[in-house]
């Protein structure tokens, strides 16, 4: 997923259209050390010292990692968990809504 | 490992692999389940235990399945007879002669819990009749709690008709001893109702059912109840994203929709 996810970032440079995480690693200082050394350019909400049973992920119901959704410039959810060229597709119509 | 990762994780396996079945201590009512287990393995039989012939045939089926894998290559003969040597179907026959020994008794409610979920996969017949017994002898037994639960993992990714296991889980449920048994039962019947995208008047009556189990579960069946319930009522796609509040790996405050005008992909990660 990194190399897709950075591909994304670099791809919607200066476009409307931006990657939150919400991480659940526990040791939130080791992961700002993974996201530096790995080069994972996004910001993400970090789901606590419980991981993967933290708040964020509890509230939204997470029951398989890792699990996305794609929002639109509304706010609202318009795609779950879809993944490669399906993704792709979806983020350049949703990108195109918002510049018409 | 806390049952409730465990059962997370476990959901997540079976997202990826087809191990559907014969996973043994996962329920709503996980604590029942569990001391019933405790108990199972204490009552000795001259065959033996539940517990034993689980672990005997979980051993030799593992075994089996690593030589699926490598097994990859071999030319479809050869596929076909190590398919026709899947163990899986002897111990189908052991376990029915168990449940036959035990007949009546509540000892007879775990070989049939697990020749429904194995035999669902490897014999429809043996599967089918494990559940009709279950259903006609041991109905109103805190135990169901674990077919409650096989059962709705099977509608949701495994075949099995919807319509009969919302009916199921109904009856089940109408027969529950305590309410939270009951609640446990629809907080699954609910399950099966969102894994299958079913709509309509089923799925008003999935929330309402949640709602009533938030009330009179147990505290394991109001935590799965209540995040289900957000998820069939606010993570749908066409609804407006529930706001999330909390810090970045920096320790800033931001929120979701502050990022309002932009496409956001919200991923919910972690470096494993």
């Amino acid at each position: 997923m990194y190399p897709h996810e950075r591909s994304l970032v670099k791809q919607y440079q200066g476009k409307p259209f931006v990657i939150i995480g919400v991480n659940s690693d526990k040791d939130r200082a080791a992961i700002k050390t993974i996201v530096k050394e790995k080069n994972l350019p996004w910001r993400s909400f970090w789901n606590g010292p419980q991981g993967t049973r933290g708040p964020i992920s509890t509230a939204w119901n997470i029951e398989g990692w890792p699990m996305t959704y794609l929002i639109d410039a509304k706010g609202v959810i318009r795609h779950r968990n879809i993944r490669g060229e399906v993704l792709d597709r979806a983020i350049a119509e949703l990108v195109a809504e918002v510049e018409g | 490992m806390d049952l409730n990762l465990r059962r997370r994780l476990f959901i997540t396996l079976l997202a990826t692999s087809a191990l559907l079945v014969g996973f043994t201590s996962q329920s709503t009512a996980q604590n029942t389940a569990q001391s019933n287990d405790q108990e199972a393995s204490q009552e000795s039989s001259p065959t033996g235990t539940f517990k034993t012939l689980e672990a005997e045939h979980g051993k030799v089926w593992r075994t089996w399945r690593q030589e699926t894998r490598g097994a990859k290559a071999a030319s479809e003969e050869e596929r076909a007879a190590h398919e026709a040597a899947n163990p899986t179907l002897l111990y189908i026959s052991k376990f029915q002669e168990r449940a036959k020994q035990h007949q009546g008794t509540v000892q007879a409610i775990d070989y049939l819990n697990w020749l429904f979920s194995w035999g669902w996969r490897h014999d429809r017949n043996a599967s089918m009749a494990a559940l009709d017994q279950l259903l006609r002898d041991h109905i109103d037994s805190p135990r169901m709690g674990r077919l409650a639960f096989s059962l709705a993992l099977k509608a949701a990714r495994s075949g099995f008709p919807l319509q009969k296991a919302l009916d199921t889980h109904d009856l089940i449920a109408s027969k529950a001893k305590t309410p939270t048994d009951k609640a446990a039962t629809l907080y699954w019947r609910a399950y099966v109702i969102s894994e299958t995208n079913t709509q309509g008047a089923e799925r008003e009556r999935a929330t309402r059912d949640l709602a009533a189990a938030i009330k009179t579960g147990d505290a394991r069946t109001k935590q799965d109840a209540t995040g289900l319930l957000f998820k069939m009522t606010r993570l749908q796609d066409g609804m407006v994203a529930p706001e999330i509040e909390g810090e970045d790996l920096d320790g800033s405050t931001f929120k979701l929709s502050d990022y309002r005008g932009k496409v956001v992909f919200l991923d919910f990660w972690g470096d494993w």
